[in-house]
């Protein structure tokens, strides 16, 4: 009796498995914290390393498949990553520098156009029998909100770049060693489990892995149709800058809720600093980005990001708020996936653990059985 | 000389290969009816991605209704398959169990205890499926092989069900 007492209390079967669960859960949290609070200036080297091996991974297999050695499959796809990133540099550099100095002279115009359009919104509205608005106290009050909040945002960009910086070196290194490494590493990890959760945790980690692999897959896919969506109707409408607002705008997206209405501003600002703005291009811009979101909202997120998400929008929007609040612009787009993936790694640690305990009572009851069958 | 610092978990190499086991493991897996028809690298290839365990006397390996992450190989030392308490069947060392579990969605059909002390190694389904994938013209011959050890579970349930029936239809 004593020995199966022990026995229950080993395998956790005294506590009501949520409690378990919870318990187990939330020390693996800590851990994870624990971690990343030590590998604090290396975690942004990590998790680009990270997505790196993911997207690289398929490329590393293609050559594994053909017997190569794993160094030389993984050396051989770094080195044409590492190619095609400084061709794309080469080819795109002149033509994004052109756009951002042509930004950066009309950026200086700014308050006279912006005077020009809510001039012209004016006399409209006057022509309408429609309440006036003051054009010059109005231009004032925007370019001084605007000049506040883009210092602000210099600032903070540049302290990140900074902070940043000395990872860059790294992710190379790191994404090498984990294109030929990772699933050693991985399976050594696993092993750590103990014989009677080995399965479970296996369980729950390819289960976890999937989704992410699918929800990670699924935003990169919306992101390309909206920036292609995007590119293809600021072309139509006559906007400047159409490539690069499609790329703004697809990158925006991946921030879930708040992407939608932040997706808005880069569009108008364009119009504004344009050699001509009128009422009549930001209304079409703007249309542009609201039907790459009609399209998104009806045909991409249902049939690829929801069914790998799974989560309900408030849950999302509070997530998302907290993320960017304590953790920034990575955390805006990293807090849906990591929401997700706790949701999994908990629903399926309780239902095993639920089952194991399931099954310590049904031994302990036959046991029990067998020693009444004895004694009678 | 290895120290017994080296031997620790914590302070050995976790990326250096530990070819051994792989290589005992493969030259039993040319045995098993899985891998029937196969060349020994794509043997080699499985049993480099089998995870090694160990367990003790009176441990359970699974119970019946786990959900199962894929099939296993015993290497030493004998398990005893049982359902409500009876021993269905003794695995010794060669042979492969729990192979419903690489059929996607089903759960153990009864539970495994170690009666020794036992190495085994699992094979799970996502490293198969990866396989299949990777490979879908040799693809025929695994499912076909896993079809055929199935089957062959399947014809021993029958046997053993009309051999406990015969006697009470006798009576």
């Amino acid at each position: 009796m004593m020995e199966r007492r022990r026995s229950d209390r080993r395998a956790g079967a005294s506590r009501h498995p949520v409690i378990q669960t919870t318990l187990v859960f939330l020390t693996g949290l800590l851990v994870i914290l624990c971690l990343l609070f030590i590998a604090h200036p290396v975690v942004f080297a990590l998790i680009v390393s990270l997505g790196l091996y993911a997207v690289l991974t398929p490329a590393v297999d293609y050559f594994r498949d053909r017997e190569w050695p794993r160094a030389k499959a993984a050396g051989v796809v770094m080195g044409l990553a590492t190619v095609a990133l400084i061709l794309i540099a080469v080819l795109l550099y002149p033509l994004l520098m052109t756009q951002v100095h042509q930004i950066s002279e009309q950026v200086a115009h700014l308050d006279q156009q912006l005077f020009t359009v809510l001039s012209n919104t004016n006399a409209w509205l006057i022509s309408q029998d429609m309440t006036s608005i003051d054009a010059q106290q109005t231009t004032n009050m925007i370019i001084q909100r605007a000049s506040e909040e883009g210092v602000a945002t210099a600032q903070s960009m540049s302290d990140f770049f900074t902070g940043i910086a000395p990872s860059l070196l790294l992710i190379p290194l790191v994404t090498f060693f984990l294109l030929c490494d990772f699933l050693i590493f991985r399976n050594q990890v696993m092993q750590l489990l103990p014989n009677r959760h080995f399965e479970l945790g296996w369980l729950i980690y390819i289960r976890a892995a999937a989704q992410l692999q699918s929800y990670i897959r699924g935003i990169s896919i919306q992101s390309m149709i909206m920036a292609s969506i995007t590119t293809l109707g600021f072309g139509l409408a006559g906007v400047d800058y159409a490539p690069l607002l499609g790329i703004m705008i697809g990158l925006l997206n991946m921030i879930p809720f708040f992407g939608i209405s932040l997706a808005k501003i880069p569009p108008v600002v364009a119009v504004l600093i344009s050699s001509d703005p009128s009422v009549m291009q930001i209304v079409l811009a703007l249309a542009v980005v609201m039907f790459a979101q009609a399209v998104d909202n009806s045909i991409v997120i249902p049939r690829i990001v929801a069914k790998a998400a799974s989560l309900h929008p408030l849950t999302v929007m509070i997530g998302v708020m907290l993320g960017g609040y304590y953790f920034g612009f990575f955390g805006l787009i990293l807090s849906v996936p990591v929401m997700f993936s706790f949701k999994v790694i908990y629903n399926e640690l309780l239902r095993g653990l639920a089952h194991q305990v399931l099954n310590v009572r049904i031994d302990a009851q036959r046991q029990q059985r067998i020693q009444g069958e004895r004694r009678g | 000389m290895e120290t017994k610092s080296s031997r620790h978990p914590l302070w050995h190499n976790f990326f250096r290969p530990k070819d051994g086991w792989i290589e005992d493991t493969a030259k039993i897996c040319e045995k098993s009816l899985l891998f029937q028809g196969f060349s020994p690298s794509v043997i080699r290839w499985f049993a480099a991605k089998m995870h090694p365990r160990s367990y003790d006397t009176g441990e359970n390996i699974f119970h019946a209704g786990d959900e199962g992450a894929g099939a296993i190989l015993l290497r030493s030392g004998s398990i005893a398959i049982r359902n409500g308490g009876v021993d269905l069947a003794i695995i010794k060392p060669g042979d492969m169990f729990g192979e419903v579990a690489l059929v996607s969605g089903q759960t153990r059909t009864a539970d495994a205890v170690a009666i020794e002390p036992c190495e085994l190694v699992f094979l799970l389904g996502t490293d198969l499926n990866e396989w299949i994938n990777c490979h879908p013209k040799h693809a025929c011959r695994m499912l076909q092989n896993l079809g055929t050890m199935l089957a062959g579970r399947l014809l021993e349930a029958n046997k053993s069900i009309s051999e406990h029936q015969a006697p009470r239809a006798s009576q």
